[in-house]
C-alpha cells in the first residue's frame, strides 16, 4: 500500500488540469498533483533532467495519469520511452484520454500501459475516476519502482538512485 | 435454221454479258491471258475493253502478281471451281475497291476456259469496317467507362473515409472545451452558489445544461461515426443473448419508466457483428421506451421470425406515439427528429440502427399508425451451416 500516492499528470490542455487538481484534492489525495505540459517535458522531468533535477521539489511519481493527443511526443511514445527506461519499468502508467478507440486503447495496452481511462465529461464523472483511483491505490500491492535487483541488472544513474527517498513503496 | 438459233441464242448470251451489273472475265487457262470482258467490269477497273483483253490478271491488280495467277490456275484445273471472298484492289485511277472474285473452269467442246464472275462489295465491306471500328470504339469506351467508375469508387471511399475521420476527430476534439464548461460552471454552482445572485445561479446552470446537451450530440456522433468505419467481422450469434445484452444496457431506461418488456421465443442464430447488433438493439428499445405518451406506461415486444431467402426478422414493438407514414424513411437519417419539444434526444440514434444493419448485410424498416405504436424491424442473415465462417475467432464467441 502507498501512503501517499504522487501522481503526475502529462496533459497539454491546462483546463483539464486544474479541474483535475481541483477533483484530486477533493478525493482526498494528500500530495499534490504534478503537472506537465507535453510529452517532452514528461520525459525530461521523469529523466530528473533540465528544470526538473530536484527530485526534492520533483519527487518521481508513483503513478503517472498521460493523455495521448499531444503536441511533440505524444502519450504513446512516451509510454513506449518510459518501458526502455529500466528504472522506470514498474512506473504505473495510466492513460487518461478523451479517445475511446478501440485501436488507441489496444495500442496503449501493447505499449505496457496499466489502466486505460476514457476522460469523463462531467465533474461528477472526474471524481468518482479520482475516489476509484484512490481506493484501487490503497487496496493494491506495488513492488519498489525501483529495487537492489533492478539496480543490479541495469546500472542507473545517480540520478534515479536516489529515488529511493522518494518512492515510499512497501 | 441450225446456225440462226445457234446465233439467236449467242446474241441472247452475249445481251446477258453486256449488260450485267456483275463484272464478267473470259480467260484462256493455257495462256492465263483475258480473252473477254464485259463492259460493267472494264468500266469498273477504269480500263477500255483493248487494255484489258490479252492481259493477264494480276497485270490488272485482281490478282497480287504471276506467281499467284499460275497457281490459282492450277488450283482451278484440279478443282474445277475457285473463289475469294474479298479482295482488295486498286482500279486504274488509284480507288480501292473490294471484290468477290468466283472462277470456274468449264469445257468449251474440248478446248477449256475460265470465266470469271467480280462483284463490286466496297459497300459491304466498308459497311463491315465501319461496325468492326464501332464495335471496337465500344469496347474501349466500355474499358475506359469502368477504368472511371472504378476510379471514382475509390475518389468517393476516400473521401468517405476521410470524412468520417474528420468526423470522429471533431467530435473528439469539441469534447476538450466542452469538458471545461461543464466542469468550471457545475464548480461555479457548487463552490460559489453563496457569492452568486439566483439568476447568476441559473446561468451558470444554462451553461452546463447546454455543455451536456452537446456532450450527448458529440458521444451520438462518435458512436455513429464509429459504426460507419470500424471493421466488421461477422459471426454466429444467439440473438438471445444480443437482446439480453441489450435490455441490460437499457436497465437505468426501464425502471425509470416502469416498463413492461416481453421477449417472446423462439430465438434463432444470425450473423452478426456482436457490438454493433447490440447498439442496435439498445437503440431501438430506448426509442420504444421514449416516445410514450406521458403517463402512459411503456410496453415494449421483442419476437423473431424466419423470413424465406436465410433471413431473421426481429420486431421491436411499442405501445408508443407511432411515426406517420411519410416519415418512415426520413427518421433514419442522421439529425432527423420528429420531435423536438416533447421528447429529448439527437436525432442519431435510428441513423445509427440503419448503419449498423446494413454493415451487417440486413435491412431495417417499420410499421406504425399514429397512435398505436411502432413496429420496428431488423433483418439479418440466418446463421446456419453453411453460414458458418471457416475458423473461429476467439473474441467472436458471444
Amino acid at each position: 500500500m502507498i501512503d501517499d500516492p504522487i501522481i503526475l499528470v502529462v496533459d497539454d490542455n491546462p483546463n483539464d488540469s486544474q479541474l483535475m487538481r481541483i477533483v484530486f484534492e477533493r478525493a482526498g489525495f494528500v500530495q499534490p498533483l504534478r503537472f506537465v505540459p507535453d510529452g517532452d517535458a514528461a520525459i525530461t522531468y521523469l529523466g530528473g533532467q533540465g528544470r526538473y533535477r530536484n527530485r526534492k521539489l520533483h519527487p518521481l511519481p508513483t503513478t503517472v495519469l498521460m493523455d495521448l493527443n499531444m503536441p511533440g511526443k505524444n502519450g504513446f511514445e512516451v509510454l513506449d520511452w518510459i518501458r526502455r527506461q529500466p528504472h522506470l519499468r514498474r512506473l504505473r502508467v495510466y492513460i487518461l484520454s478523451a479517445s475511446s478507440r478501440p485501436e488507441d486503447i489496444a495500442r496503449a495496452y501493447d505499449l505496457g500501459a496499466n489502466s486505460y481511462l476514457v476522460k469523463p465529461s462531467t465533474l461528477g464523472g472526474l471524481l468518482h475516476l479520482a475516489q476509484c483511483l484512490m481506493s484501487w491505490l490503497k487496496i493494491s500491492h506495488f513492488a519498489p519502482i525501483t529495487d537492489a535487483a533492478a539496480a543490479v541488472s541495469a546500472p542507473v544513474s545517480a540520478e534515479t538512485s536516489r529515488t529511493h527517498l522518494v518512492d515510499s513503496a512497501v | 435454221m441450225v446456225t440462226s438459233a445457234l446465233s439467236a441464242s449467242e446474241l441472247r448470251y452475249r445481251r446477258v454479258f453486256e449488260a450485267a451489273h456483275d463484272g464478267i472475265l473470259i480467260v484462256d487457262p493455257a495462256t492465263r491471258k483475258i480473252v473477254d470482258v464485259n463492259p460493267f467490269l472494264s468500266g469498273f477497273l477504269g480500263y477500255a475493253p483493248a487494255e484489258i483483253i490479252g492481259r493477264e490478271l494480276f497485270e490488272i491488280g485482281l490478282l497480287p502478281d504471276a506467281a499467284a495467277a499460275r497457281d490459282s490456275i492450277q488450283e482451278l484445273r484440279e478443282r474445277g471451281y475457285l473463289r475469294y471472298e474479298d479482295l482488295p484492289l486498286r482500279t486504274r485511277d488509284g480507288r480501292r475497291v473490294w471484290v468477290e472474285l468466283v472462277s470456274s473452269l468449264y469445257d468449251e467442246g474440248g478446248q477449256k476456259i475460265v470465266q470469271c464472275h467480280v462483284r463490286d462489295i466496297t459497300e459491304r465491306k466498308r459497311s463491315e469496317n465501319a461496325l468492326r471500328d464501332a464495335k471496337r470504339k465500344l469496347a474501349l469506351h466500355a474499358v475506359e467507362l469502368e477504368a472511371t467508375v472504378s476510379l471514382r469508387t475509390t475518389e468517393l471511399q476516400v473521401s468517405n473515409r476521410q470524412l468520417e475521420t474528420f468526423v470522429y476527430s471533431i467530435a473528439h476534439d469539441l469534447r476538450a472545451p466542452l469538458r471545461t464548461m461543464q466542469g468550471f460552471s457545475e464548480l461555479l454552482v457548487q463552490d460559489h452558489a453563496a457569492t452568486l445572485s439566483s439568476q447568476g445561479r441559473e446561468y451558470a446552470n444554462f451553461i452546463n445544461q447546454a455543455a451536456q446537451t452537446m456532450d450527448r450530440l458529440l458521444s451520438d456522433l462518435l458512436a455513429f461515426s464509429r459504426v460507419s468505419q470500424q471493421k466488421i467481422e461477422l459471426v454466429p450469434m444467439a440473438l438471445e443473448i444480443a437482446v439480453q445484452s441489450a435490455l441490460a444496457g437499457c436497465d437505468s431506461e426501464i425502471t425509470a419508466s416502469r416498463a413492461r418488456i416481453e421477449c417472446v421465443p423462439p430465438w434463432p442464430s444470425v450473423m452478426a457483428h456482436p457490438a454493433t447488433l447490440r447498439q442496435v438493439l439498445v437503440n431501438l428499445v430506448g426509442n420504444a421506451l421514449k416516445f410514450v405518451e406521458s403517463g402512459k406506461l411503456p410496453q415494449v415486444r421483442l419476437r423473431s421470425e424466419d423470413l424465406p431467402g436465410g433471413m431473421v426478422r426481429v420486431w421491436i414493438e411499442d405501445n408508443g406515439i407511432g411515426i406517420p407514414a411519410e416519415f418512415h424513411e426520413r427518421i433514419f437519417q442522421v439529425f432527423q427528429r420528429l420531435h423536438t419539444t416533447q421528447y429529448p434526444g439527437t436525432g442519431i440514434g435510428l441513423a445509427i440502427v440503419q448503419k449498423g444493419v446494413e454493415r451487417m448485410g440486413g435491412r431495417v424498416g417499420l410499421a406504425s399508425v399514429p397512435g398505436s405504436g411502432s413496429r420496428f424491424w431488423i433483418d439479418l442473415v440466418r446463421a446456419g451451416e453453411h453460414a458458418r465462417p471457416p475458423a473461429d475467432k476467439g473474441d467472436a464467441s458471444p
